[in-house]
């Protein structure tokens, strides 16, 4: 998780590489004919990305934020508001707590399940939902950077406003305020290319090297790759496929073994990343059918086979279904026909 | 605080500056002057209120900006921008026809322009092309906004490279269009028997855009249709919005 010193020294020569001997399509190229009196980022802005990219890692810090979620859910529009308190001690180690639900409002039984919830969960949150550069030298060939003039104060910290897209294909983007002093992004706007907001977090609050003494870090293991090659892989008992196609830009980020407690089984979960987009594959093995009502086996045995269900929530698709006897699952800010490309691509 | 401080301090905030100002703290009425005196917790309301409107007069003032006011008059006249415009139609006095106009009618210059009888017949009528705009700006103005915005747009020359660029493409096109027309018929009556084969086999597949995969796709459905690790998945990546989304008025 913790990017050492000498590897992202690697990062920054290689992103430095990526931005004079591109195909001239590269962020980095100055350029003062852009909407909203912004400039592409040039070079000079590459110590704030790095900064950014080991901010939540590097920084001590406590705040409040508020987390907004504009998404359709079963085709109905929603809106979520909730405040959540944010802390990391700078090396590493991190937790978020649930403070409050604004929207809905929620009884006092019905916000302790949600804080219970989310506890839970508080290192996906903080490692998969927030706005990150996850991968610099990936996030400079796949992403252009606009920089604005002026600064903008967010949680009473003085910060520069960058504008963050896809340079290919890019059906949103990102509006961050960051704290040049350390790189931590305050602000992050997400938005539809019709400025139509989709989310946001915000701090509210924020105190720089904070006494932790009353706070309860999320416990963190670390990553233990996966060898896809191993036949016996991880105790997974069938045969294990990997996606051959890959959105443009996406590279392998993470493997690892899930267990499903309701059945018993495990999946593989590949993570992919461009930088900064995640997009999720699980091979689930063969289906067991005959399992007990309202387990996973069950909710797939709803589906004939060879048949995939594809959900949009929001910017988020899924697809997921059996096909040839395999359970397989994609997740991703992708168009449809990416992850059912992607999905078929991994089937034997 | 009891039921009677709620009451003095409603009148006591009640009384506008003018009338604390003539009158005092007789002005509130003697019960109520009483109570200010005697009780600890309201004593302290006058001098709140005083430093109150002391830091509310050291504040900057700051003028609206520019176009508020515009935007004020736009929001109250924009009701009575209608009868105004009836208002002012029907104040206009018809122009008088001209007497030489009236001459060449009753003269028989209707006989000789079928059109201008029409329009006499018919009474008269806005061009056809004005109806239609009309009528689409009736029916959809931000269609007709956009439209007439694009139309404000500077047409871009294309740059060289992309007339070079099509001159290539064509240029396998001229020498086809350079080759006896007998030939060409040749050919092409050639692939036609090549492809026809291909394309009565292929009749029988139904055109979907899932032809390319090894399985069907099934779009929509609900959330609830999801497998738990898909489920899972997505509540993490939106941050707990799809537990929050209440449906059937039910939290998740």
């Amino acid at each position: 998780m913790n990017r050492s010193r000498s590897t992202l020294a690697v990062a920054i020569v290689a992103s430095l590489g990526l931005a004079s001997c591109g195909d001239g399509q590269t962020s980095f190229e100055v350029n003062n004919d852009v909407s909203k009196g912004g400039t592409y980022a040039s070079t000079t802005q590459l110590p704030l990305l790095q900064a950014m990219a080991e901010a939540p890692f590097t920084v001590s810090y406590c705040g409040e934020r508020r987390v907004e979620q504009h998404l359709d859910v079963d085709g109905v529009p929603s809106v979520t508001i909730q405040r959540e308190g944010v802390c990391a001690d700078g090396s590493g180690a991190f937790s978020v707590r649930l403070l409050d639900s604004i929207q809905p409002i929620l009884g006092p039984t019905e916000l302790q399940m949600l804080q219970a919830l989310q506890s839970a969960r508080a290192g996906f949150l903080y490692l998969e939902r927030d706005f990150r550069i996850r991968d610099l030298p990936l996030f400079l060939q796949n992403y252009a950077v606009v920089t604005f003039p002026g600064a903008v104060d967010v949680a009473g910290r003085s910060c520069v406003e960058l504008e963050v897209q896809r340079q290919e294909g890019a059906d949103r983007r990102y509006l961050l305020a960051v704290d040049p002093a350390n790189g931590l992004v305050l602000r992050s706007r997400e938005e539809d290319l019709n400025g139509q907001l989709i989310s946001l977090v915000e701090f509210e609050l924020l105190q720089l090297d904070p006494d932790f003494t009353d706070v309860e870090f999320h416990p963190t293991t670390p990553d233990q790759p996966l060898d896809l090659e191993d036949p016996d892989l991880a105790g997974i008992h069938f045969e294990f496929g990997t996606p051959r196609f890959l959105p443009e830009g996406f590279q392998l980020r993470t493997t690892e073994v899930v267990d499903d407690a309701s059945d018993s089984s495990r999946w593989v979960k590949l993570a992919y990343g461009d930088g900064v987009e995640q997009l999720f594959f699980l091979h689930g093995g063969p289906l067991q059918r005959g399992g007990m009502a309202g387990n996973t086996n069950a909710r797939f045995q709803d589906f004939d086979q060879d048949v995939v269900r594809v959900l949009r929530v929001g910017p988020w698709s899924v697809a997921q279904g059996e096909v040839g006897g395999q359970r397989v699952i994609t997740v991703g800010k992708r168009a449809e026909h990416e992850l059912l490309l992607m999905l078929e691509s991994a089937l034997p | 605080m009891s039921v009677h401080c709620q009451q003095v301090r409603e009148a006591f905030f009640g009384l506008g500056e003018t009338d604390r100002a003539h009158t005092g703290l007789d002005g509130l009425g003697e019960p109520v002057a009483r109570h200010l005196r005697e009780c600890p917790a309201c004593s302290s309301l006058p001098r709140r209120l005083e430093a109150q409107r002391d830091l509310l007069e050291k504040l900057d003032l700051r003028s609206a900006p520019a176009e508020l006011e515009g935007r004020v008059v736009a929001v109250f006249e924009t009701g009575h921008r209608q009868d105004r415009a009836v208002e002012a139609l029907q104040a206009l006095t018809p122009p008088e026809v001209p007497g030489e106009l009236t001459a060449r009618l009753e003269a028989g210059a209707v006989a000789e322009r079928p059109a201008l009888a029409r329009w006499i017949a018919d009474g008269p009528r806005a061009p056809l092309v004005l109806e239609r705009l009309v009528a689409e700006e009736v029916d959809d103005p931000a269609r007709t906004r956009t439209r007439r915005a694009m139309e404000l747009l500077d047409r871009r020359a294309a740059p060289g490279a992309l007339d070079r660029r099509i001159a290539r493409l064509l240029r396998p096109l001229a020498r086809w269009q350079r080759m006896p027309r007998p030939l060409v018929g040749a050919a092409a009556a050639l692939l036609v028997l090549l492809v026809l084969p291909v394309l009565r086999r292929d009749r029988g597949e139904p055109a979907s855009p899932t032809h390319a995969y090894s399985f069907r796709v099934v779009r929509g459905g609900s959330i609830r249709d999801l497998d738990p690790q898909a489920r899972r998945l997505l509540e993490g990546v939106t941050g707990g919005a799809l537990l929050l989304n209440r449906g059937n008025g039910e939290p998740r």
